[in-house]
């Protein structure tokens, strides 16, 4: 689901639990750029962020490799850095204040106390989570090894909440002029203070709950849960040790998704699966010149993978069916028939205006019997 | 919040109380709505981890009661299910029914329950009818779902427990560099059972210290501050003392242990006001020792031996904590 209740850590405690990040050029605002940022899976109204935890979403200039894969330059990313304070008794709001550079804008949780300068326009607060996704017949589909989708799935997220940080930004204010058009975004949840702990990290949707959570067939770890191993890691910047780990989850996880139509559409190359090293480098990639596109979700990563130019923003936008995405890829290639999981949006859709996520479900309900549960 | 422990070990920052509890309490609430309507028992285990972790830092009765009747609730619609025994056997534990809470694991064991599922509340059922060694034996063994950190901590308690200070230092310093995580009630936790440790060891400057620490990340963690009470009067500081039972009791008026010892210490201290305090303390006492008198029953008599009003419930207290462990 995501990156919904994504590891052993942050099943312990929902502020942590980063569930989806979404970054795309702001609609008919040419020059901004917007990124959403979803935490606290399931929360219900009243559920707070924590004071001691750095939401921090990262932007990095993306390089394309000779391998044609697109890396973060790490040397030169922006960090925007989002912390909280405590409740303000009279009003049930928090004090956010948000870091990038040497800037500082100091912002209230909820839409009273959202703002909006000359450079940036940020929310933060409970709305509707925007993600949509069959859980139950995913963890079918894999269980059993065959792709068993209803042309009506079950959404398990349909009425539900998280506490959202959103963002948008003059990209140049924040990126500078002569900056390349591509970037590479994470973001990532760590403690405040010194050390940094890292607790969670996310990229594209389902890094960790489809391709690294099942040990399928991984010929390394067989025994290893690896999500909070994989959330220790700097995204921009993965130690060797690890990256070896992962690739081999990840190869193990792909080649079962490939083998779920009967053919092979990904034959490995050399000793992993030619998307390996892509979704290793698990970031979103944007093209800051470009203007919105709705569906631009991977487009520059299969242009570059397939030598082309690509044609669209990329990133992730709000309503975009990523679970669709994600399976007629791995399932059929680039240019496979749609695999769908007969749910194709969210209840009441993301908005085209900031702040961009539906209202807050005031009584959400049960949440689906496939989907874990928070403990404490 | 940051600090050092005897171990010079830097404590991680958490969450403050105020957030903490407000989405533990959000989350109660849910996981409480949520069993009440598909009675999913995920929900159920969810709902009595998190009421009994609110419960150790406010010490509310009612948040007890209510976890012991979702957990006798979740048995009775899933008694083939090992997860509510398991629920259950922590229950027990709490409430020092330990025979019941072995029997509960091994109730969960004989319903194909993982070993490492069994093991944290087995040693856990041993630990707190004081087979501290068998508790230890278990941990060192067997692999357990519990985090390192917590392992670690529990692994440090047994070793003070058994008179090993040594290895209990190392075991908790290396507890805390493995914590991992925002939230203060995993790490309070272990402090506080490392101040509990070693005020059962007489040993009140370090339980004293621990009891600060919890205090630190909770500064409404009413065991923390009686036992605070406690330590610093065996230590002869009385107005640390009175100080300590006074936040005690005005964090939890209903809560027997802290009225009764600051009555205590009151009327040690010879500060007066001591009398309205025992009358109260001694009717929660009896009111809670009639609703789960294994529970109380250590508390209750050394209340009542203490205060020297009630001879006779003083004996039948300590007869009754006397079997308890059997």
């Amino acid at each position: 689901m995501s990156d919904h209740l994504s590891s052993p850590r942050a099943l312990k405690d929902p502020v942590i639990d980063l569930t989806d990040l979404f970054v795309f050029p702001v609609p008919d605002t040419p020059g901004w750029l917007a990124a959403v940022l979803d935490v606290f899976p399931g929360a219900l109204p009243g559920a707070v962020f924590s004071d001691a935890v750095a939401y921090r979403i990262r932007l990095a200039p993306a390089v394309v490799g000779p391998d044609r894969v697109i890396r973060a330059r790490s040397k030169d990313e922006v960090s925007i850095e989002f912390t909280f304070g405590e409740l303000d008794a009279s009003s049930g709001n928090q004090v956010g204040r948000c870091w990038w550079g040497e800037e500082e804008v100091v912002f209230g949780t909820g839409s009273a106390g959202a703002v909006s300068t000359e450079t940036v326009s940020i929310f933060a607060g409970l709305r509707r989570d925007p993600f949509f996704m069959d859980v139950q017949h995913d963890v079918i589909t894999r269980t059993t090894r065959q792709l068993s989708f209803q042309d009506q799935g079950v959404d398990a997220v349909r009425g539900l909440n998280v506490l959202a940080v959103v963002i948008e930004f003059d990209a140049t204010g924040m990126l500078g002029e002569n900056r390349p058009p591509l970037w590479a975004v994470a973001a990532e949840s760590t403690s405040r203070g010194a050390p940094v702990a890292r607790f969670e990290r996310i990229g594209r949707p389902e890094a960790k709950n489809i391709l690294l959570a099942s040990v399928g067939d991984d010929p390394v770890n067989r025994a290893v849960e690896l999500r909070d191993v994989y959330n220790l890691e700097d995204p921009f910047a993965i130690s060797p040790p690890a990256a070896a780990a992962f690739r081999a989850r990840f190869d193990a996880n792909l080649a079962l998704l490939d083998g779920l139509d009967g053919d092979v559409a990904w034959p490995f190359e050399g000793e992993h699966h030619p998307l390996t090293e892509t979704v290793l480098n698990d970031h979103l990639v944007v093209d800051t010149t470009r203007p919105f596109s709705p569906d631009g979700f991977l487009e520059i990563e299969r242009s570059t993978l397939s030598g082309r130019s690509h044609g669209t923003c990329g990133g992730r936008w709000l309503n975009h069916d990523v679970i669709d995405a994600l399976y007629t890829i791995t399932v059929g290639g680039w240019n496979g028939p749609h695999v769908s999981d007969g749910v194709d949006g969210a209840e009441i859709p993301a908005d085209p205006a900031f702040p961009y996520l539906a209202q807050a479900n005031a009584n959400p309900p049960v949440p689906h019997p496939g989907v874990a549960v928070h403990s404490t | 919040m940051s600090a050092s422990i005897s171990c010079d070990l830097a404590l991680p920052t958490c969450t403050s109380e105020s957030l903490a509890l407000t989405n533990l309490g959000v989350q109660i609430t849910r996981w409480g709505a949520d069993y009440a309507r598909v009675s999913r028992p995920a929900d159920a285990v969810a709902l009595i981890d998190g009421l009994l972790n609110r419960h150790s830092v406010r010490a509310d009765h009612t948040d007890l009661r209510l976890a012991e009747s979702t957990a006798r609730d979740f048995l009775a619609r899933a008694p083939d299910d090992p997860d509510a025994w398991i629920a259950s056997a922590i229950l027990d534990t709490t409430l020092h029914r330990f025979s019941a809470a072995e029997d509960a694991l091994a109730r969960a064991e004989r319903l194909g329950a993982r070993a490492s599922s069994l093991a944290e509340p087995r040693a856990d059922m041993l630990e707190a009818r004081g087979d501290a060694f068998n508790a230890l034996a278990l941990r060192l063994d067997l692999p357990t779902d519990a985090s390192p950190a917590d392992r670690l901590s529990r692994i440090a308690c047994c070793q003070v427990a058994l008179g090993d200070p040594e290895g209990a230092e190392a075991s908790f310093a290396s507890a805390v560099r493995s914590y991992r995580g925002p939230s203060p009630f995993a790490l309070a936790a272990m402090l506080f059972n490392w101040g509990h440790a070693w005020q059962h060891r007489a040993d009140y400057g370090r339980a004293s210290e621990a009891f600060g620490f919890v205090l630190g990340y909770l500064p409404g963690h009413v065991r923390a501050w009686r036992s605070l009470a406690a330590s610093a009067l065996a230590c002869g500081e009385g107005q640390r003392a009175l100080d300590a039972a006074g936040q005690a009791v005005e964090l939890n008026p209903e809560d027997p242990i802290s009225v009764g010892t600051l009555g205590l210490i009151r009327r040690h201290t010879g500060c007066g006001g001591h009398r309205p305090l025992l009358a109260r303390a001694h009717l929660i006492f009896r009111a809670r020792m009639a609703e789960h008198p294994e529970a109380w029953a250590g508390h209750a008599a050394e209340f009542w031996a203490a205060e020297g009003e009630h001879p006779a419930q003083a004996a039948q207290a300590a007869a009754l904590a006397s079997v308890r462990h059997r």
